[in-house]
This record gives C-alpha cells, structure tokens and sequence, in this order.
C-alpha cells in the first residue's frame, strides 16, 4: 500500500495525527528527492531528441531544453544518409550496417559456445573442471589493453585486419568467457537427476541439452544475448582499433562524425546520430528491461 | 570403445574454448608483458632485452603520470559519488513508492547506451556556448558557469559526471537488491524498540550491506581502470592531456606512437592495477564462501 | 538364473573409498534392497549398476552381459529418481515417450505403449500436463511410468518415496509392491526407511560405510542379525543391548547379565561358547511381554519406568539391575509406572555378540 512503511513508525495512539503529518511530509519529501533524480537522469535523453528535431539556428539561440519551434526531421534524414563521416558522405546508415554484421554473429556464436562450455563445466564435470572454469572466468576481468598489441598483430599476419570478419571473430572469442560463467552458473540449478534420467533414457551429450536442458533455460539464453548484444553494438575499443574506416561500426562513426574537427558543427545531425547509435540497445532495455538488468548485474565484471 | 569417448566428451567440447582462451588471453598477456622488456618500437623485436627499462621511462613521462593519476582521481571522485547517490536512490525507490518500476527504468536506463553515445551527450551539456550553462544563464542566473571542458583542473569532474550518469544504475541496481534481501524482521525490531528510521539505516542496514558495497566498489573500479570510450568522446584526453587515462595513452603509443615498448608497459601497469584490486577481493570471497 | 552380478565393486573418489569389496548376486525376479544410513554408498552402487558414474575396480553383469563399460542406455536398465527428475518442459506423454523415441521406436507403437501403461497406473487422465501442475503422488506414478514403458530388464529405484508425505508412502509402497509382482521385473531399491525395506525387499542389503553389512531375507537381517549395526539399524524402538558374561555350568551356556542369569539353551551359536567370556546380548524389545503364566518361558520380575504411548501398543521401559530394557507391550495391557511384574523374554530370538567386533558369535 503506498503511503506505508510500518516498521519504521512506532504508534503512540495519542499522536496520531501529528504522525500522519509528519508522514505526508516524509512521503512528499521521498517523491521530491525522485523527482529530481529523474531529472538529472531523463534530462541528457530529452535534450537528445529534441536537439536532434530543431533547426542550426534555433538550436544556436539557446533554450536547451525546449520543444523545437521549427520542427525538422531533416537532421535525422541527413544522420542516416548523408552526414560526412571521414571522407566519405554516405551517413550512418553503412555503418548501422556493419555494427550489425559484426553484432549478429558475435552474439549467436559467444552464446552458443557459452551453452556448451556451460553445460559441458556444470553437467559433465571431470576432474580439473573447476580450474578450467576459472582460467576461463578469469578472462572477464582483463583489461583488454594487455591483449590489444598481440591482437593487432594477429590479425595482421592472419589478413583479418580491418575485416567485418574480423570483429565478429574476436568478439566472439572474448565474449566466451562471460557467457560460459552465466550458463554454468545457470546449469548448476538444473538438477543433476535430469540429467541421469535422461542419459538412462538414452540420450546423448547434446540432444540433452538441446532436448532437456536449453528448453529449461530461455532466461539465461535472452541475459546473455543481451549482454552480448549490448556490449559488442556499443564496443569501441575493438572497433577503433581493428577495423578499417569502411568497415567501421557505428560507435567509431559515431565519434568520427561528432568530433572531426572540419566544416560547420551540425549539433542536430550530431544529435540525430547519436539517437541513432543508442536506439537498438534502448530498445532492448524498454522491452527486455527486467532480463537487461540481470545481465548487467552479471556482465558488469566484464572488460 | 565408444564409452571412452564419451567419457570424455566434457573435455573435448571444452577444448577449443580452451584453446582459445590459452592463446588469445594467457599467451597474449604473456606476449605483451614480455614486450614490455623489450626496446620495441613500431614492431615487437624480442631481441632487444632492455629488462624494466620501459617501466622505468614510463613513470618518467608525465604524460603517463598524469594519466595515471587521473585514473585514481577520477576513480575515487567516480566511486564517492556513484556510491553516495545510488545508496540515497536505492533508499528512496526502497520506500514502497508508487511507480517504482518506472522510477528504477529511468535510472538505469543509460547503462544501455555506449560510452561513445554517454560522451557525446554530455559533451552537448557540458558545451559553455550552448549548454547546462546557457540554459542557466538564460533563466538569469548569469554568474553561473561550467567550464569543465575546458579547463585542466576540473575537466576530470566532467567524466565523473558522465559515468555516474551511466554508471549510478549498476550501483543502485546492486543496493536495491541488498535492500530487499535484508530480514523484514530486522525492521520490525528495530520499530519496537523505537529507533527512528534514519538510525536503522545509517547503524544497522549500511553495516549489513558491506558484501554490496565491496561488490560495486569492485565492479566499478575494474570499469575505471578500462574507461577508454568516455574519454575518447568527451574529452579527447583534452584539454592538453589534463583528462588523459592509462588506456588512452596505452593507446596512442600502441597505434599512433609506434612505441610498443612502452604501450605494452603501460598495459601491463593497468593489468597490475586490476590484479590489485582483483585479488584481496577473490580472496575476501573465497574466504567468506568457507 | 542370476540377472545381475556385481563383481569385487571397489569405488573412491580421490583419496576416499566410497564403496569396498561389494559382491553380491542377484536372482531374476528378486525384489533387492539396498539399506542403510545417508553416505553409506548405497545410492552411489545403484548409480554404478546404472552405468552412470564409472567404478574405481570390478565388474557389473546384467543379465549375463558384461555391461562395465556400457552405457547407461544400453544396459536394459530404467530409473526412478527421487527427484522424480520428470522432465519440466514436456508433457508427462513426452517424458514417458522420450526414451523410447531416443531408441528410434515407431511412433504408433510409442503410443500404444504409453496409453496402456499410463492406464495401468492410472495417470492416463494426466498425459497432457506438465509435471509442475501434477501432485507429489501423480509425479511419483509418472517417474514409474517413464520407467515401466520401456519394459527394462531391471528397475532401478532411488529413494523414490521419500519426498512424500507419510500416508502417500504408505499407499505408494503398495503399489509399488504389486508393481513388481505384476511385473515380474527384478528390482534394485535403495532406501534409509527399514520400514520400506521390510515390507519390500525379497532380500535385503544391508550397508555402512561402503561395506555389505548383511544380504538376507527381510526375516533373517531382523531376527539374526550379523552384527550389532544391523541389529541396531532394524527395529523401532531399537534392539536392548546388555553387557553380559558367558558362564558354563552344569552343562548349559548361560549369559551372566549383572546378578541375573539367562539361559542360552536355545541360542545357536556360530563360535564355541567359553567361559567368561564377555558379549553384547541383544533383545528385540517384540521378544519382551508381558508374562501370561501359561508356557514355560524365561520370565523375571521386572519394575516399570517409563511408559510410551503409541495407540496400538505400548512400550515400556524396565529396569533390569540397573540397565534399561525396552519391551512391546498391548497397549490393552493395563500398567503403570513404578509397578513390579512378570516380563517374559523370547529366548530363541536374542542375539549375541563380541563386545570387540560387534559381530555375531
């Protein structure tokens, strides 16, 4: 019931008048404090979209915070198909493109082998297992500017330097360790009998998990795809530093466009832009949200 | 025959992750370190052993010191504050309001966006001609004024402000869930004996929340010594190199520099700084587990 | 004709032995339980017959078959699980039709199967369900059912009853008994409850430890126990045990328990009783009544101290020099505590043994 934290009152019976004064006031205090803190938190998204629909001029005479007078979607148009970013003045659409060639992939392969390794670690351990899961969770916490260099040069001598492919593949690789904690972590709670029934039932390593176990598990499977998704669409060290400027995902254009220093600033474009680079992982969150926050709970340790 | 193989088919599925893992982590990480003793510049040149020397001219670039610095500055500015509010939050969504989960969206809503997009936008706020600070000065208030983007000194609480925006979520997520997981009983005996709710908190329920705040100092942390993108969008290490990072500048020598030696010093010193906050925390852990 | 023979089994994880030098031979058709307090290998045996963790040494049979090496699947065997372990995500028509679809059936004979056996166990009404909407009993009966389907060589149970309340293992151990003589399947069953063990089992397992304590009929593990453990463990309340002295004299065994002295006449002894020689002797409090002066039997005047109610009989404590003695009384039997009476005691049925190794002499 809203208006009540009964533990925290104590009830003298002769003051209950002035407690529900001073209750009201606590309340309205409470909502006050939120309301400010929504504030500061939605004003940076607000300020986003309706730079992004207002005209150079309009944004030049001031009032940050105001609904455009002049309402244009021209920003957005430009953004998408026509923005300069480097020397080429194609948009962002090209490289909405790429994020998402090298986003789709990663994904599915990091979540794919982050199942197996799970299941594998968690339903079939031998001895050792328990080491190989922690050499392998040991990989979240690593910076990865102590594996940039040798990266680099790895994907040199391979000829996947600049490459779509590229990306995905270390995407992938680096996401191994994070899914393969979730899933293992996740398998634990499946009961080891169902596993036993099953193999007497004559199943095998696979079908019982893809019969059995996985059936068992879409929410780990939609927390780890998110925390996939999230984290390569909004990588940028991986994407600054290994992919060619044609084949840059949006978080590199992104910054390319806002902060090249040539020709006028166009604060709307810029604006435009960046609504667009955050649009799939917002998306994500408003319909996903409840599986986003457990992924970022658990993805919050990782490089 | 075929049970042998199935007995092993753990370790066989496992093995190419393994693999996997074995090269491009632990043999990277040894390939960088051993760099690190080298006098590599634009390529690794194992033949040239200069022992600690790359460590040695490292701390002797002030780039690097300030970089350095910078990291716990913002570090230890970036924890007080993310603590500090995502604690208060925490506490005001914990008050049975209505609409909470619309409350607790809006706050963590921009763990979704990149660091890129995080730098960008604050970047537009931050901006003297055309942001917060015009925005005030056109309800009157003329005198007020954030230089934080272009001045050396205070440019650092321009990332703070950026990744508490982004961050505080992950903060308040993490107390929230504290919250809700301490006894109901321990409310209602506090209630008995008459301690008024301020004092619950501050004397009973912070105390019983450490495991949460070594938790988010720990993750947050990890996140500060990798803060890379931010810097990269907001600042550009600017102005000068005032709000420079150690990944920033590991960067620049690796792929702008051509100095590997020192790059791989320098991302070796941040992989030293993770391991120091890492390990006193596994081992508190593993500790506690028994 | 032996279906299942476990060979010198020897099992350890790591340094430590779970299970030691089990061999034990089993009859097709035999109703098998293996008994016996938590973490005393029994379930981890019942997973080594399963082919579902590997043994350390030895061999297991099945049907004639050396089946150490196989699989699970390919050892005839089913499973019911304490867990149940039905499958959450399938109907319970699913769960009893998964194994024999993994055997690569025809789909009409799959079906054929599980309608007839569903309606032998009175779950056909329940096949479209998932196993979270059905009871504790109707998940029970669909553990069995997956099991029955496949028509094994030999059932294996895993504590099935024990995550039921104490009515429905009641009527559950029923059927489960009928099962079987229905079936006519041999059956391995692992329990901790003696109660299930005695009403089951054809023959009994009894263990501790990772080592075979007793293997007999329900009727030889109770009534001549091999050691004093097994004594123990069978039997609610618990055998007496009193400290006693073998005597010989005038041509008699007696056993010398303080100032009283009982006959042993009808004691069948495995060793030569000698003379001073100190034992265990071990009472069923079933062997202690109420005396009604008509045979012949041992009786002492024994003092009441201690009355416990169970509504269909009595038991009562009495105090023998000093020890106590618990007996079975009719709980028609009017007595009080503090009263002094005859007590008979069933001499054929005591047990005696090394006070050293505990075992039976």
């Amino acid at each position: 019931m809203p208006g009540t934290f009964e533990p925290l009152i104590p009830r003298p019976r002769r003051r209950i008048f002035l407690r529900r004064t001073e209750r009201f006031a606590a309340r309205f205090a409470v909502y006050l404090c939120l309301v400010i803190v929504t504030g500061f938190f939605l004003a940076p998204l607000w300020v986003l979209l309706v730079t992004s629909f207002k005209p150079l001029d309009e944004i030049r005479a001031g009032g940050l915070l105001d609904l455009p007078i002049a309402f244009t979607l021209d920003p957005w148009i430009k953004a998408w198909g026509e923005a300069c970013i480097g020397i080429t003045c194609g948009g962002l659409k090209g490289y909405f493109g790429n994020s998402l060639m090298v986003t789709v992939p990663a994904v599915l392969a990091s979540v794919t082998i982050g199942a197996i390794n799970g299941y594998a670690l968690s339903k079939w351990p031998f001895p050792g297992a328990r080491f190989v899961f922690a050499a392998v969770v040991a990989g979240n916490f690593i910076p990865y500017q102590v594996i940039l260099a040798p990266l680099a040069q790895t994907l040199r001598i391979t000829g996947l330097f600049g490459s779509i492919e590229g990306l995905v593949l270390i995407h992938a690789i680096y996401g191994i360790p994070i899914t393969t904690m979730l899933f293992r972590n996740f398998f634990l709670s499946v009961p080891d009998d169902l596993i036993k029934a099953a193999r007497i039932d004559g199943a095998g390593f696979f079908w019982i998990l893809f019969r059995v176990v996985l059936p068992m598990s879409p929410s780990v499977i939609v927390v780890a795809a998110i925390i996939q998704f999230t984290g390569i669409w909004n990588d940028y060290l991986f994407a600054v530093s290994f992919a060619n400027s044609q084949n840059a995902p949006m978080t590199v254009a992104l910054n390319n466009l806002v902060n090249s220093n040539f020709g006028v600033r166009e604060y709307n474009v810029h604006m435009a832009a960046t609504f667009i680079a955050a649009i799939p992982t917002l998306v994500i969150y408003v319909f996903l949200g409840r599986f986003f926050l457990r992924g970022m709970a658990a993805g919050a340790v990782k490089g | 025959m075929r049970l042998r193989i199935r007995r092993f088919i753990s370790q066989l599925v496992l093995s190419p992750s393994l693999a996997l893992v074995a090269v491009f982590l632990y043999g990277f990480i040894g390939w960088t370190v051993a760099v690190s003793t080298t006098a590599s510049k634009a390529s690794p040149r194992f033949d040239r052993f200069v022992g600690l020397e790359q460590y040695v001219r490292l701390f002797d670039t002030p780039r690097w010191n300030v970089a350095f610095s910078n990291m716990f500055l913002f570090g230890f500015l970036f924890l007080v504050v993310t603590i500090g509010f995502g604690l208060l939050i925490a506490v005001l969504i914990d008050q049975r309001i209505r609409f909470e989960g619309v409350f607790r969206s809006i706050v963590m809503y921009p763990m979704a966006m990149s660091f890129v997009v995080t730098g960008v936008v604050w970047q537009w706020l931050l901006s003297p001609t055309l942001g917060i600070q015009s925005l005030v000065a056109g309800w009157g208030f003329t005198g007020f004024h954030i230089d934080w983007l272009t001045n050396p000194s205070t440019v650092i609480w321009a990332l703070v402000v950026a990744a508490f925006w982004q961050g505080c979520g992950l903060a308040m997520a993490l107390f929230l869930a504290g919250l809700r997981g301490i006894d109901e009983d321990i409310w209602k005996a506090a209630a008995v004996d008459g301690i008024p709710a301020w004092r619950v908190y501050l004397h009973i329920v912070v105390p019983m929340l450490a495991p949460v705040f070594l938790t988010v100092i720990v993750l947050q942390s990890l996140a500060i010594v990798r803060a890379f993108d931010l810097v990269v969008a907001l600042t550009n290490g600017g102005p000068g190199v005032s709000s420079d990072l150690p990944s920033v500048f590991m960067f620049d020598m690796a792929f702008r520099r051509a100095n590997l030696g020192l790059s791989a010093a320098s991302a070796v010193v941040m992989l030293g700084t993770v391991l120091a906050i890492l390990v006193p925390y596994l081992y508190v852990e593993s500790r506690e587990r028994r | 004709m032996i279906d299942i023979r476990v060979v010198d089994c020897h099992k350890s994880y790591g340094q430590v032995r779970i299970l030691r030098d089990i061999s034990l031979d089993i009859e097709r058709g035999e109703f098998i339980v293996l008994l016996g307090p938590s973490g005393c290998g029994k379930s981890t045996l019942l997973h080594i017959i399963a082919g579902l963790e590997p043994l350390t040494s030895g061999s297991i049979e099945i049907g004639g078959r050396d089946v150490t090496d196989l699989e699970p699947k390919d050892r005839d065997i089913a499973m019911v699980f304490q867990s149940y372990a039905l499958y959450p995500t399938m109907s319970v028509r699913a769960n009893m039709e998964f194994g024999l679809r993994m055997r690569g059936r025809p789909l009409a004979e799959i079906r054929a199967v599980v309608e007839e056996k569903a309606k032998m166990l009175g779950i056909d009404h329940l096949l479209d369900r998932r196993p979270s909407q059905l009871s504790g009993g109707q998940r029970q009966r669909v553990a069995i059912g997956r099991a029955v389907v496949r028509e094994p060589r030999v059932f294996l149970f895993d504590e099935p009853l024990s995550n039921l309340d104490a009515k429905l293992r009641g009527s559950m151990r029923t059927e489960i008994k009928k099962l079987h003589r229905r079936l006519g399947t041999t059956v391995i069953y692992v329990t901790h409850d003696q109660l299930e063990a005695m009403t089951l089992a054809t023959r009994l397992v009894v263990m501790k430890a990772g080592v075979m304590q007793q293997v007999g009929t329900p009727d030889e593990v109770y009534h001549r126990p091999l050691n004093r453990f097994t004594a123990d463990f069978l039997g609610s309340p618990g055998m007496n045990f009193l400290d006693a002295v073998l005597r010989l004299a005038e041509g008699r065994v007696w056993a010398e328990v303080g100032r009283t002295v009982i006959p042993l006449d009808r004691y069948a002894f495995i060793e030569r009783p000698v003379d001073g020689r100190p034992v265990v002797l071990g009472l069923r409090p079933d062997s202690i009544r109420p005396a009604d002066g008509a045979e012949a039997a041992f009786t002492l005047d024994l003092k009441a101290t201690l009355i416990e109610h169970t509504g269909s009989e009595n038991h009562v404590v009495f105090d023998l020099d000093g020890r106590e003695v618990t007996g079975k009384f009719p709980a028609e039997f009017g007595l009080e505590v503090g009263r002094t009476l005859p007590v008979a005691f069933d001499l054929a049925r005591l047990s005696l043994f090394d006070t050293e190794t505990e075992l039976r002499i």
